[in-house]
């Protein structure tokens, strides 16, 4: 499972980053998918705690700026 | 302005801030103004640059609370007033701002929020009803205030009968949290208000312990996180603040969207034909005349914004309907323009204070307002009246919406 945020949506409020704090990262006030291998970042994304987590994200988010995807 | 000093309660100003914000932003975009002790911020860039940046701090109760209200001579009631103010998350920094809004999230997403659409329509028709037959109404007064109250009362869990004690307390917390016109018999007034709200709350608390309901109050009682749980006193002052947030600035975003329609016949054509729809028209109702006049931080540290020193511990004044406005942002900034495509207004905020009710705003705006045009057929300002905004800081809205229509 993957994760894309539309960054000129975002508004920081850091909800995602709160869900998985291994998946999302706050960059300069507007949050961003943690590229995998990237320091903090999760390293196995196939599984069912990932999807849940990206589900989660997608449908917590207040301005709807996040898609999940395929791995 | 740096000459003449600056002074948002004047009457003129209150009827029309943007005179005011757009001379200061073209002429001391970072101000300091002396009668205020405040910085008053007014460009979109620097507004959203500060509403993203963790050393402005939102921690401006408790230093407040330490300075004025902790000696012997501290008036008892106020200064349980303000505890109840200092546990809001509004005016928390992290990690006490992350986990008291963690708790509430899921209440307030989206898809929570668009479960509740059916009866804010009912509400919503119920109080249509009531005045259709009039030919004449105050739509803030008996629409847009009610509804909003009740929607919020019912989420808490409030039982239908008590509902009308809510906007007497409401109007207390209003009078506290938007420091008004005030004076010291108003300030002990509302913090009588204030402690009978919490009382209430706690009572609905405890009920809500024994017998858990499918409201906000029981899921606050209820919140597990991590082993984390919510104080008594959090639930209440939680409560608290969901009330007052989730009714006075609704009511202001409906009160003053539907102002601006009836005065842009041409935008009012374009919503009721459908051309556009009543989502993008909400936006640039945040945008054009939005009910947050002005958010406060204070100063954790020192920092540079827009060529002037903020020192730690000064107060500032960001002020979006300002920054909703800047032309380095947006064309025709004084036009509203329902058909705006990109429109990056901050009238939620920005960053982790990013209003958590803006799903429930955006429903709540997006069922009454076509609501109102669907139901008052030649809906007209009332000639007659005179409109008055609310002279207060911090929120933007009117005192009455004077309307009549063909009955």
């Amino acid at each position: 499972m993957t994760a894309r945020v539309d960054r000129s949506r975002c508004v920081g409020s850091g909800t995602c980053t709160q869900i998985a704090p291994d998946l999302f990262v706050l960059e300069d006030g507007t949050a961003r998918v943690l590229a995998p291998g990237e320091p903090g970042s999760r390293a196995v994304r196939d599984d069912d705690r990932t999807a849940a987590d990206v589900e989660e994200a997608v449908e917590s988010c207040p301005v709807q700026a996040i898609e999940g995807g395929p791995a | 302005m740096t000459a003449v000093e600056l002074d948002l309660f004047s009457p003129a100003a209150v009827a029309d801030p943007y005179a005011v914000f757009d001379h200061l932003r073209d002429t001391d975009p970072v101000h300091w103004s002396p009668r205020y002790r405040s910085w008053i911020v007014t460009r979109h860039a620097d507004v959203s640059a500060a509403l993203r940046d963790a050393r402005f701090s939102s921690d401006r109760i408790s230093p407040f609370v330490d300075a004025k209200l902790s000696g012997p001579d501290a008036d008892p009631a106020l200064r349980q007033t303000f505890a109840v103010l200092a546990d809001w998350m509004v005016f928390k920094d992290p990690p006490d701002h992350t986990r008291l809004r963690r708790l509430l999230r899921t209440a307030f997403t989206p898809r929570s929020v668009a479960a509740l659409e059916p009866r804010v329509r009912a509400l919503s028709d119920e109080l249509l009803d009531a005045v259709a037959g009039a030919g004449r109404a105050d739509l803030v007064g008996s629409y847009a205030y009610p509804l909003t109250a009740a929607v919020i009362a019912e989420m808490l869990g409030v039982p239908a009968a008590d509902r009308d004690l809510f906007k007497g307390w409401s109007d207390s917390i209003s009078a506290l949290v938007f420091a008004g016109l005030g004076t010291p018999e108003r300030y002990e007034r509302a913090a009588d208000g204030m402690l009978e709200l919490r009382d209430y709350l706690g009572d609905l608390a405890e009920r809500a312990t024994r017998d858990p309901g499918d409201d906000l109050v029981s899921a606050l009682v209820q919140a597990r996180d991590d082993d984390d749980s919510l104080s008594h006193d959090e639930v209440i002052s939680t409560g608290v603040l969901l009330l007052f947030a989730g009714h006075e600035t609704t009511t202001n975003l409906i009160g003053n969207g539907l102002l601006a329609l009836l005065q842009h016949p041409d935008q009012r054509a374009l919503l009721e034909s459908g051309e556009v729809g009543i989502g993008p028209a909400i936006e640039e109702f945040l945008r054009y005349d939005g009910p947050a006049k002005t958010v406060v931080r204070q100063m954790a540290v020192d920092v540079e914004l827009g060529g002037q020193v903020l020192r730690a511990g000064q107060r500032v004044f960001l002020c979006p309907p300002s920054a909703n406005r800047d032309p380095a942002v947006f064309a025709r900034p004084g036009e509203l323009d329902l058909t705006r495509r990109e429109n990056p207004h901050v009238g939620f905020g920005f960053g982790l204070h990013y209003c958590l009710g803006a799903p429930l705003a955006r429903l709540e705006a997006g069922v009454a307002i076509p609501a109102v045009l669907d139901r008052l057929p030649g809906l007209e300002l009332d000639p007659a009246a005179e409109l008055s905004w609310a002279p207060v800081l911090l929120s933007r809205g009117l005192t009455g919406l004077p309307v009549r229509w063909r009955s």
